[in-house]
């Protein structure tokens, strides 16, 4: 299978949208499955994507202007899958990498950078005991980070390596209960020990299995050393920084409690309720300092994530609805401690955090999505809603120039002196974006053709126009908005 | 069904342009235009005071803002007296212009100085320094013989360090050119101990350089020592972290004093003899 799409808004938006849109995104995706014999197969995946954009745009924009900013993502894969024939076995040898790319300007000579790369390898294998499944096996993962935010900003290199086992199993108790208990084992090459996490679920199904209703309970201790750090002094999430959490600390911890249910009340109707809470400990929180990009160093925060996921889908002949909501709530607390090195330890004056409690910028408190889909003979119409609460960011008091390394008491050439910009800033994440939300509308209309089918697409996005933003540039107060109504025109063609 | 279909659609549109139409992005704190930085220091050694005040701009690129309509006084808090400072424009080093407030007056010792910028009589922003209080001061006996006199001198905690020492002779030469003040810098001698801080006076290393200020070779007793007086500048607790703001309200940067401190000694009559001066000290 070979997939490729490209985006043609940027040739086009200037006649047809009377506007120019100097946006290009587009993917590549190919998949080849392959059975070697009567007891193995292989399986090979590509994918790669691209997000490019001239962020120049509005008041700021001008021909000099250029703020090329780039997001590029690739992942290659294979998965060799053995099942031998006089046994219930199946073995799988599976390597995987992937990486993505980060450029942004905020202005035309500023260029910040992240690349991420991700190396994962693993052998697992399946015992397939009738109800009874044991899975086991060891992988290993290697990651690199390298980052610079901008001319006179923080950079840094690092990589993290991670090898492990797990085993895990299904047991069914009854005819109504089964139980999954596992475990993890897993060294970080930057932890200060060796991570155990057992995992356990709890599944009941009153109505026998397959019945329709379904109650299950999980808890599990998860690890990850890895870090995403968003620069406190953007307003939206438009760059992130990956890096592995400082050396020699506790690995970063997750212990999660999820409680679900699931019913079919109807043939047509399916309901979907979960509730979640994720106490988190060891976390890496970037502690930004007033130079503008600098990241000063790390603080240990812990937390607590929870929520409620609801889920309605109706199917029912031609018609499709799904309507999901979710509530959360993601806090983290940090106690006073010293700040922690980024790489390294702070050698000199360690500078001494307060106590703070706040909401991490990916805290978004509601979400719903919904989507509706009407198929007709050969035509289909789609309509798709999405909702998003605002997210938290950090206000600017204001930027200033710095003279605290020019006033000296032996002199007075501060006076005169030309100082770096700072940032002042308001409280921690203190206040919130504006919500998303965005309205899609599509039609479709499917054509018997030799071999196969061509479907042609035709669809409307962001129907309504809403101003969603993507950037607030706080080199020159301006504002980047998402994509406004934009038509869009397809074709689809499926080979048997 | 088609009724059906009709009631979904309608409710994803009345849901969505009924989402509330707030979108506004408020980067900037309100009133963040009210907000300074200022950095500077009150420095006792001037009878001038600068302090360099910028308000906060809303980008980075932005242009410094326009100070016009601002009144920067400071308030001497035990006198109760008040000085206005005067917005003076300066070149600074690449070119662009800063903005630096100067006012003519010396800060006395012990005293706590609020600064305040001021627009249509509402205070904007305040910073506060306190010029350190007067240490005490313990001079031992003089020690040591004609080529190594000195006299141990105690600066008691909570006295931290010295910027700069000076010790300043008034001499009178026997000429009848009359009285001559000589000062001999000391930097930053000695060394912080559990009492305070300790140095010498090195008596007999001075004793030259008095006399090659005058143009004599060798001590003849007709140079009287008429008075010593040592001059002691050490700076506020400011200084130990300037990125400490916990002195300024509404304000970002830095604003620091710097004392200095006249204490005049009674130097031993055996000691100038024994350095070849003649001792015309006064009591008082």
């Amino acid at each position: 299978m070979f997939s490729a799409r490209e985006s043609l808004i940027d040739r086009i938006s200037p006649t047809l949208l009377g506007e120019e849109l100097p946006f290009r995104f587009g993917d590549r995706y190919a998949k080849l499955h392959s059975y070697l014999n009567q007891t193995s197969s292989l399986t090979l995946t590509a994918l790669t994507t691209s997000d490019e954009g001239n962020l120049a745009q509005g008041g700021d924009r001008k021909l000099q202007e250029f703020r090329k900013s780039t997001w590029k993502n690739k992942a290659f894969g294979g998965k060799y899958t053995y099942i031998p024939s006089e046994s219930a076995v199946m073995t799988e040898l599976a390597v995987y990498y992937s990486s993505l790319e980060s450029r942004y300007r905020p202005t035309p000579t500023e260029l910040r950078t992240a690349d991420v790369s991700d190396l994962h390898m693993s052998i697992s294998f399946a015992y397939l005991l009738g109800p009874r499944q044991v899975h086991f096996g060891i992988f290993g993962n290697t990651n690199f980070f390298d980052y610079r935010l901008g001319n006179i900003g923080t950079e840094g290199s690092s990589g993290v390596t991670s090898v492990g086992s797990y085993i895990e199993g299904q047991f069914p108790i009854g005819s109504t209960l089964r139980v999954e208990p596992g475990v993890r084992l897993e060294i970080f090459s930057r932890g200060i020990r060796n991570t155990i996490g057992p995992r356990a679920r709890l599944v009941f199904q009153p109505n026998r299995l397959g019945g329709h209703h379904q109650f299950s309970a999980a808890w599990g201790i998860y690890h990850q050393q890895i870090v995403g750090l968003s620069n406190e002094q953007d307003v939206s999430d438009v760059f992130t920084i990956w890096s592995a959490s400082p050396k020699n600390t506790p690995v970063p911890t997750a212990m999660h409690y999820i409680a679900g249910w699931k019913g079919r009340l109807r043939p047509w109707l399916e309901v979907t309720l979960e509730g979640y809470r994720k106490d988190l400990s060891h976390l890496s929180f970037p502690v930004f300092g007033s130079a503008v990009n600098k990241v000063a160093e790390f603080s240990k925060v812990d937390g607590v994530a929870q929520g409620v996921d609801a889920k309605v889908e109706v199917t029912h002949h031609d018609v499709f609805f799904s309507l999901s909501y979710s509530r959360s709530e993601v806090e983290y607390h940090r106690e006073v401690q010293n700040a922690s090195g980024i790489f390294n330890p702070i050698f000199g004056d360690v500078n001494v955090l307060d106590e703070l409690t706040f909401n991490p910028p990916h805290d978004r408190r509601d979400q719903l999505n919904t989507s509706f889909q009407y198929r007709m003979g050969t035509h289909k119409v789609a309509v798709r809603w999405q909702y998003g609460s605002g997210l938290p960011f950090t206000q600017v008091v204001g930027y200033y120039s710095d003279l605290s390394n020019s006033v000296d008491p032996k002199n007075t050439a501060y006076v005169n002196a030309v100082g770096q910009t700072f940032v002042a800033r308001s409280e921690l994440y203190g206040s919130r974006l504006p919500t998303y939300h965005r309205l899609d509308l599509t039609y479709e209309k499917s054509f018997t053709v030799p071999r196969g089918s061509l479907t042609g697409m035709a669809g409307l996005i962001n129907v309504y126009d809403r101003k969603n933003i993507f950037e607030y540039n706080v080199f020159t107060g301006n504002r980047i908005n998402q994509l406004p109504i934009i038509p869009s025109l397809g074709l689809r063609l499926d080979v048997r | 069904m088609n009724r059906t279909i009709i009631h979904i659609t309608g409710l994803l549109l009345l849901l969505s342009f009924g989402m509330g139409c707030e979108n506004a992005v408020e980067p900037i704190v309100d009133g963040g235009e009210e907000h300074f930085a200022i950095y500077g220091y009150l420095d006792m050694r001037s009878d001038r005071q600068h302090v360099r005040i910028e308000r906060l701009r809303e980008t980075i690129l932005s242009e410094a803002a326009d100070l016009g309509g601002l009144r920067v006084t400071s308030l001497d808090e035990q006198t109760g007296s008040e000085q206005a400072w005067r917005d003076s424009t300066v070149l600074l080093s690449n070119g662009t212009f800063g903005d630096v407030f100067v006012s003519h007056f010396t800060p006395i010792i012990g005293h706590t100085y609020s600064l305040t910028i001021q627009k249509e009589g509402k205070t904007l922003a305040k910073a506060v320094a306190k010029i350190p209080e007067p240490p005490q001061i313990a001079f031992n006996a003089p020690f040591g013989g004609v080529e190594d006199a000195s006299q141990h001198v105690i600066v008691s905690k909570p006295f931290d360090e010295p910027l700069n020492i000076f010790v300043t002779y008034v001499v009178v030469p026997g000429d009848g050119s009359g009285e001559r003040a000589i000062q001999v810098p000391y930097g930053k001698p000695g060394t912080k101990t559990g009492l305070g801080w300790e140095f010498d006076v090195n008596l007999a290393l001075d004793k030259y350089m008095l006399l090659n200020t005058l143009g004599i070779d060798t001590p003849v007793f007709d140079v009287g020592i008429r008075s010593v007086t040592l001059e002691i500048i050490f700076l506020s607790p400011e200084w130990n972290d300037k990125t400490n703001t916990s002195n300024l309200v509404n304000a970002e940067g830095f604003l620091g004093s710097i004392g200095m401190m006249h204490q005049k000694w009674s130097l031993d009559s055996n000691i100038i003899t024994l350095l070849g001066f003649t001792d015309r000290q006064t009591q008082n």
